[in-house]
């Protein structure tokens, strides 16, 4: 019983006009990835982040490449619509751009929570008629189905990409699974999901502390990792894909299994 | 070769250059809807002709371009820009560069043996950190084709320190965008375009170009960003605003609004009373009939809620009978009470024939829906009439209820307020409340919705006064006026809730215990000796007691209210505004008082006539707002199914109601902490 205060209930905190006061976690990984879509506050947090966890720049270029990688895989499958969650501040790579240079009419909804990333992806993607940025809270899927931008990009009953990259282990248990379930649920047969998420039980666990408290202090949710079983857990009935839950650098090509100072699994599972 | 020189690209690689030149001015030409050039000359073969052709087609390209301008009309600025834009382009990108990364198919094999040039770029970047958005091996291949590029630059007499410039650029928008990567990179180039240990002079300078160009690409690259990510900021505020405003004026209609019957409410009424108090006319008065159905709560409990609506719709359509004209008000201001007010009231004279009107047309009973049976109304009526001048709102409603309580007892079925004081029946409205009986607390819990547990408990005491009837504090305070009682009564709740939060759980983490507080009646400073006092004496966390405000004291009234409430949140207390929505106001005044959370009743967000979908999504909507704004949001009253299915999927976070739990004793609460899987339970079967 540790949750009576009330004073926990929200993760979330003022989101307030003044934006630029408080970390966020899409800046903050813009940062990482080398990029200047960021605010002094959240290069001080990607800083003290890096002090505590060295490796969180590659681990953020890797699994950005790994996103990448996951795109092509399922264009190369057939998806030609993606509903990429957690989207982030548009920055180098973008799925729209990744799939479009492919097929032109691909379609492509972000999603975000975080206001200024959705406004930034939503000015990038003002002329393209076949993205969109939407913000909405994955708590709430429902709200993310019945979004009108997704409701006229999405096809429903043709084999959508569904993206959770870097993302769930923002979400509590609480709501992350029952969240997941009905978005997986919610594509038809032919559908992939790729997730990707922090692990525990690696050599980043000893920081972990640190970490979450840093989070603590942006506008989202701490950031927790989860067990592979857990993360196995999200993919539901989607059947993955080899060679399964692997580090995220080594996705799909295989390698040697050692983590590096990587403390993020990744996988891709398509749904029967 | 005598026309392209003066424009600065590179002379030894014409035949790209002519053919981009050629693909761009007939674009421009088939805009503007002339013949195209021939583009199919071999440049190697007939550079002559080609360069005449190009002459040619620019002389008619500029020609063109002025004739545009004379009749701009013709010209969008979209279609001379665009034609600015290939024009620029296709002089500015030297012939070496490739447009983009470069696929493996449309490749020159690697370099003879071991790492190429562009394998050692690419590892020289990674390491310093760059993530290029392609497969590595593009990436490397893009990266030889940019290095042969320069030292075809360096091998140009002069050297083509544009090209190496250009290169430079190039090399920030394929992705290389940290300075981490400048030293290896410079170290590489200098090696690839060195012979041994010596570099020669128009190497140094290809690379010095080179860095040049790197450097103010990525000072461009990073302003842009910065820009771009500043507008986004400034839209995201202005998005905000609108959607708060935008969920505002939905509120609003619902908080003004009765959805059953279709009247105004009692926010409604509360603030015609307060434009009738500050008109200019002093010799005005304002009248009330304040109409309550005693019959109305045997049919809800017997028949339903259902037939109880059906019951109230039926009794405003009489209402509007006697009501039919523009001075007149009508308003449903609780469950079964209406008010007739009259903003122009002609005297008791004409108000008591008002009364006698009303009472007869509810005289007869209401038809029940399917059942052929009625239900007798039991309508009393009570009266008030008073100048504008110096109208005190809550005075008004009180006296109208002191009125009615009168009409009650009378046989006529309404009665007039009588100002005069004494009189048995008043016995304790003017002079202090003597005779209170003090009832016990009780307390009932307020779940979190997101785990099902109780959070805390909502604590409320009530007093049984001779004449007045059950009264809560507030009440007490209106009807009394009488400071020293309400406070001592406060303080004395206070301490018990305290103390008894204390019993359940001493620590930190334990249940908060929310209660009521007056605090204009009770007056600083002294409400915040009271919860200091409260806290001191019990021990208990200050943030586990939470203070809700409603009626006077959740109206920004300027400094005073701020001065109050920053000194109670400093106490470490939380703040919870109760009652949100009701009443005029923007929502952006929340933002300026030291709040923690809103409180709103499952009534206000319920409307039957627009269906529970609307009514989640304005709850949400509703919720967005209050976190946007660092507030939780916890609806009360939440009494059955209905309610609870209408905060489904729509990130409240806290409920309070008979379907979470009833108010109990102190024991009772104690056992219900023992078990929070039960609610937790109860909640997971409706948001499934
Ligand atoms: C580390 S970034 C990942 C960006 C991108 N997916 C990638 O991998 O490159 C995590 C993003 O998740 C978003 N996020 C966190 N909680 C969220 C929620 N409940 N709903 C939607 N987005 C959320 C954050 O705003 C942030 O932009």
């Amino acid at each position: 019983m540790t949750d009576h205060s009330g004073v926990s209930f929200l993760g979330m905190g003022n989101a307030d006009a003044d934006y630029s006061s408080r970390p966020s976690s899409a800046r903050i990984y813009d940062a990482l990835l080398g990029g200047s879509h960021n605010f002094s506050a959240d290069r001080e947090a990607a800083k003290r982040l890096l002090a505590m966890l060295p490796a969180a720049g590659e681990m953020a270029r890797a699994n950005r490449a790994f996103l990448h990688r996951a795109v092509q895989f399922m264009l190369d499958a057939g998806v030609r619509q993606f509903l990429d969650i957690g989207s982030g501040i548009p920055t180098v790579g973008n799925v729209h751009e990744i799939a479009q240079s492919r097929v032109p009419d691909a379609r492509v909804v972000y999603v975000d929570i975080d206001p200024v990333a959705v406004a930034h992806a939503g000015e990038i993607l003002r002329d393209n008629r076949h993205a969109t940025a939407v913000q909405a809270d994955m708590r709430f899927p429902e709200a993310i189905l019945g979004h009108p931008g997704v409701r006229r990009l999405l096809d429903p009953d043709r084999p959508i990409g569904l993206l959770l990259v870097a993302m769930l282990h923002f979400v509590p248990d609480d709501d992350a699974y029952p969240a997941v379930e009905r978005l997986v649920a919610s594509l038809p047969p032919g559908s992939y999901v790729a997730i990707s998420h922090g692990v525990s039980e690696t050599a980043a666990d000893a920081a972990t502390d640190g970490v979450a408290d840093l989070y603590r202090r942006t506008d989202v949710s701490t950031a927790t990792g989860r067990s592979r079983a857990q993360i196995m857990r999200f993919f539901g009935d989607a059947v993955l894909e080899p060679p399964g839950l692997v580090w995220v650098h080594e996705w799909p090509s295989g390698g040697d299994g050692a983590p590096g100072d990587m403390a993020v699994v990744a996988g891709v599972a398509r749904k029967p | 070769m005598t026309t392209a020189r003066d424009e600065g690209f590179p002379p030894d690689d014409g035949g790209l250059t002519h053919a981009m030149m050629i693909a761009a001015l007939n674009e421009i030409l088939a805009e503007c809807g002339y013949d195209p050039v021939p583009g199919e000359a071999e440049p190697a073969a007939a550079g002559g002709e080609v360069d005449r052709l190009i002459e040619d087609a620019r002389h008619r390209a500029d020609g063109i371009v002025a004739a545009a301008l004379e009749t701009a009309v013709q010209y969008t600025d979209a279609a001379l820009e665009q034609a600015a834009r290939t024009v620029l382009s296709a002089r500015h990108t030297p012939g070496c560069l490739p447009a983009g990364p470069l696929e493996p198919a449309t490749l020159p094999a690697p370099g003879a043996a071991g790492r190429s040039v562009g394998d050692s770029w690419y590892a020289a970047t990674t390491a310093a950190g760059v993530y290029l958005p392609m497969a590595g091996e593009v990436a490397a291949r893009t990266l030889g084709a940019y290095a042969d590029c320069l030292a075809r630059a360096a091998a140009a007499d002069p050297p083509d320190l544009d090209a190496a410039y250009r290169v430079g650029a190039e090399a920030v928008a394929l992705g290389i965008s940290r300075t981490e990567a400048l030293p290896a990179t410079m170290t590489l180039l200098l090696d690839h375009l060195g012979h041994g240990d010596t570099v020669s002079r128009p190497a140094r300078q290809v690379a010095s170009a080179f860095a040049a160009g790197f450097a103010a690409a990525l000072q461009a690259r990073t302003l842009a960003q910065q820009e771009s990510l500043h507008r986004a900021t400034q839209r995201a505020a202005r998005e905000f605003q609108s959607a708060l405003q935008h969920s505002e004026a939905r509120y609003h209609r619902l908080a003004y609004y009765d959805p059953v019957t279709g009247l105004a409410n009692k926010a409604r009424l509360v603030q015609r009373l307060r434009q009738s108090a500050n008109g200019d006319d002093p010799a005005r008065h304002v009248g009330l009939c304040l109409v309550d159905l005693g019959g109305l709560a045997a049919v809800g409990e017997q028949f339903g809620a259902d037939a109880g609506d059906h019951v109230l719709a039926e009794v405003a359509r009489r209402l509007q009978r006697v009501a039919r004209h523009p001075d007149y008000l009508l308003a449903r201001c609780g469950a079964h009470a209406f008010v007739l007010l009259v903003q122009d009231s002609g005297g008791l004279a004409h108000l008591a024939e008002l009364a006698e009107r009303l009472t007869r047309e509810l005289a007869e009973p209401a038809s029940l829906p399917g059942t052929g049976l009625t239900a007798a109304l039991h309508a009393a009526v009570g009266v008030v009439d008073v100048p504008t001048s110096g109208l005190d709102v809550t005075r008004v409603l009180v006296d109208a209820e002191i009125a009615l309580r009168q009409a009650r007892a009378g046989t006529s079925g309404w009665a007039v307020y009588d100002p005069r004081p004494a009189g048995p029946r008043r016995a304790g409205s003017a002079t202090g409340v003597s005779g209170l009986v003090t009832g016990p607390p009780s307390y009932q819990p307020v779940v979190r919705l997101g785990t099902g547990r109780v959070a805390g408990l909502h604590t409320r005491m009530a007093w049984r006064h001779p004449h007045l009837g059950v009264l809560d504090l507030r009440r007490i305070g209106q009807l009394t006026g009488d400071r020293d009682t309400t406070t001592r009564l406060a303080g004395s709740l206070l301490d018990q809730a305290c103390r008894q939060a204390m019993a359940w759980d001493g620590g930190r983490t334990g249940p908060f215990v929310g209660l009521d507080l007056p605090v204009h009646q009770i007056g600083y400073p002294d409400v915040v000796d009271l919860v200091r006092d409260a806290l001191t004496g019990s021990g208990l966390p200050p943030e586990r007691l939470h203070l809700h405000l409603s009626g006077l004291d959740a109206v920004p009234a300027g400094e005073h209210s701020q001065t109050v409430l920053t000194a109670l949140a400093a106490l470490g207390v939380r703040l919870e505004l109760d009652d949100f929505g009701s009443g005029g106001g923007s929502l952006a005044y929340l933002r300026e008082l030291p709040l923690h959370g809103l409180r709103t009743p499952a009534s206000r967000v319920q409307s039957p006539a627009c269906g529970v979908d609307t009514d989640r999504e304005l709850l949400a909507g509703l919720t967005r707002v209050a976190h946007a704004l660092g507030l939780t949001l916890t609806v009360h009253g939440v009494d059955d199914d209905d309610a609870q299915a209408r905060l489904a999927g729509t990130g409240v976070d806290g409920a309070q109601g008979l379907r979470f739990g009833p108010p109990g004793t102190p024991h009772q609460v104690g056992a219900l902490l023992r078990v929070p899987a039960l609610v937790a339970l109860a909640d997971r079967r409706v948001a499934s």
